[in-house]
């Protein structure tokens, strides 16, 4: 398939300066019978429309419906294994962490496809998080810790021949006790002049590569311990994505941590995967995302739709999560957007949020 | 010698026309043909007064027991008891020891029909009593020689005189000559073991002037058996007060005796009774040293008799006695006896005679007459040894002693040396369990290469105990117990210690599994440290270790509390890694303390506390003073540490501290607060997800499922009273 698949890209490259040509070329790689031997997603679900005009968004739905309602029916109890990966941005925070089928780069921490969608510009995104505030500290205890947590993180995107590319890091840190960087490295590219004729209709897909991080600070419990052990640790991952765009429509699925790793510096510890399913659908003064997160076992989710209002040039977002409630607001002046963010985890009974402000530069 | 007695029936035959077989009456026959009339009316009124002596012996009979039965029970001795030896002339009643000499053999210059046997005696409170046995046979007799004192007595037989008439010469005069020491004072004599007293036989005093008395109505005396060359036995018995003038034993008196064999009076036919010829000793007891004469009527210069030491009435043995054999140790015996009864001057020493049935004896070994004790190595352990002695004068021996018997076996001492622990730096106590009869003990031990100490050891009924300083970290050590029965045997524990000592090692560490997980369990530690848990408080059956730490190697910070004694408390992950232990219900832990650590101490205010690092967190506990003990209940195992509260706690609801904050599940490390009063207790991800909630006042990383949460930042939220208090913390993993 990879000989015939290259051969196949090799006439694409030729045909490329006409559109008489590339329908010709459409028609070729049909008579050639490319679309049954080839992948299982352009074969059964993203059929081009020239040949079949029924939209693979229904299956990807089918999908969705599914994977949304299985974890429900396996267990009640979410996040077994809560992993925290730093790197989200103030955008998907205002909206219950959701945005893997949205339809912005800002989002590529959650797909990594959405990457692709900054093949024509270059994009640098930076937010800060800085949980639990308004949380009490407490003072003069011996052995307590605040939870004084933040996160920052910082992507660039840039488009490259074909292809969208990207590095960013994130962090994460309790002071003086904890921190958990991650620094990612993004490829994406659209599928569009490959599969598709129109320009309403386009496919991406991308990839991350992930080199996480954790750093301890030894106290006096555990000086000997990270002495002997190592008080740090890295471990490589990586993230695979696919989003679906039809003109305002958007589907993604993103498979994240599917590279088996280690982090643990006492015994092996392996970063969970994670399957981050997301819808959205753009209208005229709005538009609603759902996502759907879980992990490899399907154990543990988190559903979480949202929404955004388009009012007086400020888009005004709202979601809801398993565990938290967000809300959040972004500004934007010509190629400057500024996001802020508040998640309110209301389990945890408290009068704090997190506050997140992000900022995106488009060149 | 035969020869001559050949001659001398020749001329008998000749002269007298008598048969061997009537010689004895011919004899006396000649005695009154020969002018001994006196002697033959004096036979003729004891004949007529037997049945005196007959009805004489019966009131004896009746008023001896009488008499031993009134008589005053104080002035009786305790431990003797009358011999009463039955007078008849029948020897199977004498005991053992009291065969003074040995002599049945083959020695006798006139063959084994003229021979001695044996010769018994003892004595009681009120008489001395001998026995002879022997054969004699052509007119030959048996005398007995009995010197009681020193100053008296006569140096020849031959010049005794009659009884009642010193006028004549006895015709049981004979040709002994006597030494200076040894002057007898009685004679007893018989004729061919026949004991015929109307025929001038009997005991007879002999005075210094060679006079004679005749005794028989004084003594009890009867002969059985006997007679030409038949084996025959007498018995006598003779009051203290015929042969010491006085009733009553006659304590530290010494007797001298001598037995033998001779030959009869030969008148030859003349009437002058200096014509007789009389014979000299031809076998005796004890065996003489100087050869008896060649011809028959030559005399003999007696030089060798037994003494019979008469020290004390109890001690009545004639041979070596109070025999003992002791255990020296399971391989050894030590006989001891008295040098005391007979004593022959020239005595060649003593045959130990040994079995392990008491039936077959056979000669041990021949020791020196000097010698009092004798040690006999070698011998079989867990046997039992029979011993006796027989002294022996001139190569014969005396009686046996009493038999005594010893069951050799090292003391019944049990121990096995075994690994255990041992409280660093406190006292460790040894006990061996060990029969009664142990004088001593001791322990021997030594620490790794040190050097050896010694401890002396506690006797308590079947218990040996002592206690050793133990040093303050795990160390191999080697011992071995010395022990000391009353006699002064020494055993080893082991056996052939300190060639081989006992090596065990010394654990600061003891462990306890706990099998099952679905019932209650009772963890037993060395030294009084106890856990007591309720079933379904461990996931899985676990080895739960226990060790004491240096109080110095552990670092705390100051505390008012004084502490006393730490412990640790932990099991091992699969990488042999010490992890704490979490219990799913609480459970009961029991800590040892000393008494040497609460020296200065209020006992009822020792607690316990738990020791995180340098943190300590007070969990409290009961103290049971009469057990040195104190118990409190946990929710999982860490370092404890017993402390002395000097001041009461104030039950304060507030988060005092927090405990190991960042911490590792895999080593079932927890976070824990020192907060009385929580309520509810909840740990939260960075998503504000809830993992896990609980009352308890620790959290072992793992959400509600049991399922140990991913590395990285937690946040709990503490309900103390009406407070919510929020803090973090980090899983390490």
């Amino acid at each position: 398939m990879r000989g015939q698949r290259t051969e196949w890209q090799s006439t694409s490259a030729q045909e490329h300066k006409c559109t008489r040509a590339a329908e010709n070329r459409e028609q070729e790689r049909e008579n050639r019978g490319l679309v049954a031997r080839g992948s299982w997603l352009v074969a059964h679900f993203l059929q081009p429309p020239s040949t079949s005009h029924q939209s693979p968004i229904y299956p990807l739905f089918a999908i969705c419906y599914l994977l949304f309602t299985i974890p429900y029916t396996l267990s009640p109890i979410p996040y077994l294994y809560a992993f925290y990966e730093p790197g989200i941005s103030a955008n998907a925070l205002s909206r219950a962490s959701g945005g893997s089928g949205g339809l912005s780069s800002k989002n590529a921490w959650l797909n990594p496809a959405l990457a692709g969608l900054s093949e024509k510009v270059v994009e640098v995104h930076t937010n800060y998080r800085k949980f639990f505030l308004g949380m009490p500290y407490e003072k003069d205890i011996p052995g307590y810790i605040a939870p004084d947590i933040s996160e920052k993180n910082v992507s660039l995107f840039v488009p490259v021949e074909g292809l969208s590319g990207g590095v960013s890091f994130s962090d994460v840190s309790l002071t003086n006790t904890y921190s958990q960087s991650v620094y990612a490295l993004y490829l994406a590219k659209s599928l569009k002049d490959v599969i598709y004729t129109t320009d309403f209709e386009d496919i991406y897909l991308g990839l991350s590569l992930k080199y996480v991080s954790i750093s301890y600070e030894p106290d006096e419990y555990t000086r000997e311990f990270f002495a002997k052990y190592s008080s740090n640790k890295g471990a490589l991952t990586g993230d695979f994505g696919v989003l679906y765009k039809r003109d305002s429509f958007g589907a993604g699925v993103s498979v994240k941590n599917f590279i088996p790793s280690n982090i643990g510096i006492y015994e092996n510890v392996g970063i969970p995967a994670k399957i981050l399913m997301g819808v959205s659908k753009k209208m005229s003064n709005f538009n609603i995302q759902l996502d759907a997160l879980f992990d490899n076992s399907r154990r543990n989710y988190d559903i979480m739709p949202s929404i955004e209002l388009h009012l007086f040039k400020v888009s005004w977002r709202a979601g809801l999560g398993l565990s938290k409630i967000t809300t959040g607001f972004g500004i934007s002046w010509g190629d400057l957007d500024m996001d802020f963010a508040f998640v309110y985890p209301y389990r945890m009974e408290g009068n704090f949020l997190d506050a997140v402000v992000g900022l995106s530069y488009r060149m | 010698m035969r020869g001559q007695r050949t001659e001398w029936q020749s001329t008998s035959a000749q002269g007298q026309k008598c048969t061997r077989a009537q010689e004895h009456k011919c004899t006396r026959h000649k005695s009154e043909v020969g002018g001994q009339r006196k002697t033959s009316h004096l036979s003729s009124l004891i004949s007529h007064l037997y049945p005196l002596f007959t009805i004489r012996y019966l009131l004896f009979a009746i008023l001896y027991p009488l008499f031993s039965i009134l008589y005053p029970l104080p002035l009786r001795s305790a431990t003797f008891p009358s011999r009463n030896i039955t007078i008849d002339g029948v020897l199977s009643e004498w005991h053992e020891d009291e065969l003074v000499y040995d002599d049945s053999q083959n020695d006798s210059p006139w063959g084994v029909q003229n021979e001695i046997h044996k010769l018994y005696m003892t004595w009681d409170a009120s008489a001395l009593y001998i026995g002879v046995s022997g054969v004699q046979k052509d007119g030959n007799n048996l005398l007995v020689y009995i010197d009681t004192s020193p100053l008296s007595g006569i140096t020849d037989a031959s010049l005794l005189r009659e009884p009642g008439n010193a006028a004549n010469l006895w015709w049981w005069r004979r040709g002994n000559k006597f030494p200076q020491n040894f002057r007898p004072d009685f004679q007893w004599h018989m004729y061919q073991m026949g004991l015929r007293l109307n025929e001038g036989h009997g005991l007879f005093k002999l005075n210094p002037d060679n006079t004679t008395q005749n005794l028989n109505d004084y003594v009890v005396q009867i002969a059985t058996g006997g007679g030409t060359g038949i084996l025959g036995s007498a018995e006598i018995k003779i009051p203290w007060g015929v042969l010491y003038g006085a009733a009553g034993f006659p304590v530290g008196q010494e007797i001298k005796i001598i037995a033998m064999v001779t030959g009869g009076m030969d008148t030859r036919g003349t009437a002058d009774p200096s014509d007789d010829l009389f014979g000299s000793a031809r076998d005796t007891i004890p065996d003489q040293h100087g050869k008896f004469p060649g011809v028959w009527y030559e005399s003999f210069p007696v030089d060798n008799w037994l003494n019979i030491d008469l020290t004390t009435l109890a001690d009545r043995s004639t041979i070596p006695r109070k025999l003992k054999a002791a255990s020296l140790s399971e391989s050894q015996v030590k006989l001891t006896w008295h040098h005391r009864g007979v004593v022959e001057r020239n005595l060649a020493g003593f045959n130990i005679y040994h079995s392990t049935n008491n039936v077959n004896f056979v000669l041990y070994k021949s020791v020196m007459p000097s010698a009092t004790s004798y040690i006999i190595p070698e011998l079989s352990s867990n046997t039992t040894h029979y011993f006796h002695i027989r002294a022996i004068y001139g190569g014969l021996e005396a009686g046996k002693s009493e038999t005594v018997k010893v069951f050799l076996t090292r003391p019944l001492m049990s121990h096995s040396p075994i690994e255990v622990f041992g409280f660093p730096s406190r006292n460790l106590e040894f006990k061996v369990d060990a029969q009664a009869g142990i004088s001593s003990a001791k322990l021997y031990y030594r620490f790794g290469n040190e050097s050896e100490r010694i401890q002396n050891m506690t006797i308590n009924g079947g218990t040996l105990s002592t206690s050793v300083l133990m040093p303050p970290s795990e160390v191999d050590l080697y011992y071995y117990f010395e022990i000391k029965n009353p006699v002064g045997a020494v055993h080893y524990l082991p056996y052939n210690a300190p060639t081989d000592v006992y090596s065990t090692k010394i654990r600061s560490v003891v462990s306890s599994y706990a099998s099952r997980v679905d019932a209650p369990l009772k963890l037993d530690f060395s030294g009084d440290v106890k856990i007591n848990s309720p079933a379904y408080s461990l996931l899985s059956p676990t080895t739960i270790y226990m060790g004491v730490l240096e109080i110095a190697d552990v670092s705390i910070e100051s505390s008012a509390a004084p502490p006393v004694i730490f412990y640790e408390l932990y099991t091992l992950n699969k990488r042999g890694d010490k992890v704490g232990l979490i219990f799913a219900h609480p459970v009961s832990i029991t800590l040892r303390y000393f008494d040497e650590d609460i020296v200065g101490y209020d006992e009822s205010k020792l607690a316990i506390y738990r020791i995180d690092g340098k943190n300590l967190t007070r969990i409290g506990g009961t103290v049971n003073a009469s057990e040195n003990t104190i118990t409190a209940t946990v929710s999982h195992l860490s370092k404890f540490g017993i402390f002395h509260e000097l001041t009461s706690p104030t039950a304060v609801s507030e988060l005092r501290r927090v405990i190991r904050p960042v911490f590792n599940p895999g080593k079932n490390e927890v976070v824990e607060f020192d907060a009385p009063g929580i309520v509810s207790f909840k740990i939260f991800d960075l998503n504000g997800q809830e993992i896990f909630s609980s009352e308890r006042n620790f959290w072992d990383g793992r959400n509600s499922a049991g399922v140990i949460v991913m590395p990285g930042i937690y946040v709990y939220r503490l309900e103390i009273g009406t407070r919510k208090i929020y803090g973090s913390c980090v899983v390490v993993r």
